[in-house]
């Protein structure tokens, strides 16, 4: 899975937004707001990728146990994909 | 073709259009300078753009001098943004010089409200009525232009962007200030936006530098009530 659309990412008042931009300037309505583990998964999916990859990966980027990341993951991955984000 | 050379937002732009018509929107506006940047609409790109309109808004009515003009202006806005320059969907009043400017989708009812500033504020005026330009950075700018609404609400002045006030329809009158972080969606939602990716970066950057000098506000309005005018104008201008 990835991301259908690009994104452009600004930082305000400690929240991470992110704005569609090209094609998704059309499709999408609205902005993403993440904190900083989000917009970690939102940066693994710009390249085709697997959850089981972003888990292993942000368990050793957050030193944290693969089981609590792979919950957050599952829950995120979710909603994007409701959103009409992601593949 | 028909040209003109206007000036709007600090800069003088060059217009080539098809129908005169077009150009008498931009009659005060005139001057006669060099241009900054030109713009320019065929007949071709007019007759596509007309024959889209009708098939995707098959009970509205337009002409193609209304085209020209939506099709020069969308020109204009994507090379404004060179300038530091960006479209806003809006109305814009002016009050001791100062701008004040109230976002909303349209029939919202910002005509309206801003029509009872008129009525009650002395020396307050409309600067535009419908998509101002803003002058982005250090002192935020909003600008009349010949783009002013069907009631062609309007006049050819410059003035610094005190406030946006982001209105919605309600039962009751109610204002609060919000943070740039609940603003900048609702900005994005009436801004301007271009479909080239580096254009649109770059109107979100203009967007952003918005949070250094303007104070953004909620206003749930009711404009059939009296009460609505003062509700705005005691916070946003007040005693201050």
């Amino acid at each position: 899975m990835k991301l259908k659309y690009m994104f452009e990412t600004v930082e305000i008042d400690d929240e991470i937004v992110c704005v569609p931009i090209g094609e998704g300037t059309e499709k999408l309505h609205g902005v993403l707001k993440l904190n900083k583990t989000g917009y970690d998964i939102i940066k693994e999916l710009e390249n085709e990728i697997t959850i089981e990859e972003i888990v292993s990966r942000l368990s050793s980027k957050y030193d944290t146990d693969c089981h609590i990341i792979s919950k957050y993951v599952s829950q995120t991955i979710e909603q994007l994909r409701s959103f009409g984000i992601i593949d | 073709m028909c040209t003109v050379t206007i000036s709007i937002a600090d800069r003088c732009v060059g217009i080539n259009a098809v129908y005169p018509q077009t150009l008498r929107l931009c009659k005060l506006y005139q001057v006669n300078k060099r241009a900054d940047f030109s713009v320019r609409t065929g007949k071709q790109e007019i007759e596509t753009e007309y024959r889209e309109f009708l098939y995707t808004h098959p009970n509205e009515m337009t002409s193609e001098v209304l085209i020209e003009s939506s099709v020069l202006l969308r020109k204009i806005a994507e090379k404004m943004l060179d300038y530091d320059t960006f479209l806003l969907h809006g109305a814009a009043i002016a009050v001791n010089d100062l701008g004040y400017m109230f976002v909303a989708k349209s029939g919202t009812g910002k005509t309206t409200h801003i029509q009872k500033w008129l009525k009650k504020v002395p020396d307050a005026y409309i600067v535009n009525g419908d998509k101002p330009f803003i002058i982005s950075g250090n002192c935020v700018k909003v600008c009349g232009s010949p783009w002013c609404g069907k009631e062609r609400l309007g006049c050819n002045e410059i003035v610094p962007l005190k406030s946006v006030i982001f209105m919605e329809r309600s039962e009751s009158n109610y204002i609060r200030q919000i943070s740039f972080s609940e603003a900048f969606p609702l900005l994005l939602g009436q801004v301007h936006r271009p479909k080239e990716a580096e254009k649109i970066k770059k109107t979100i950057h203009l967007l952003m530098m918005l949070s250094k000098s303007i104070s953004f506000y909620h206003f749930k309005c009711n404009n059939y009530k009296d009460e609505c005018f003062e509700t705005a104008y005691n916070t946003l201008i007040g005693n201050k």
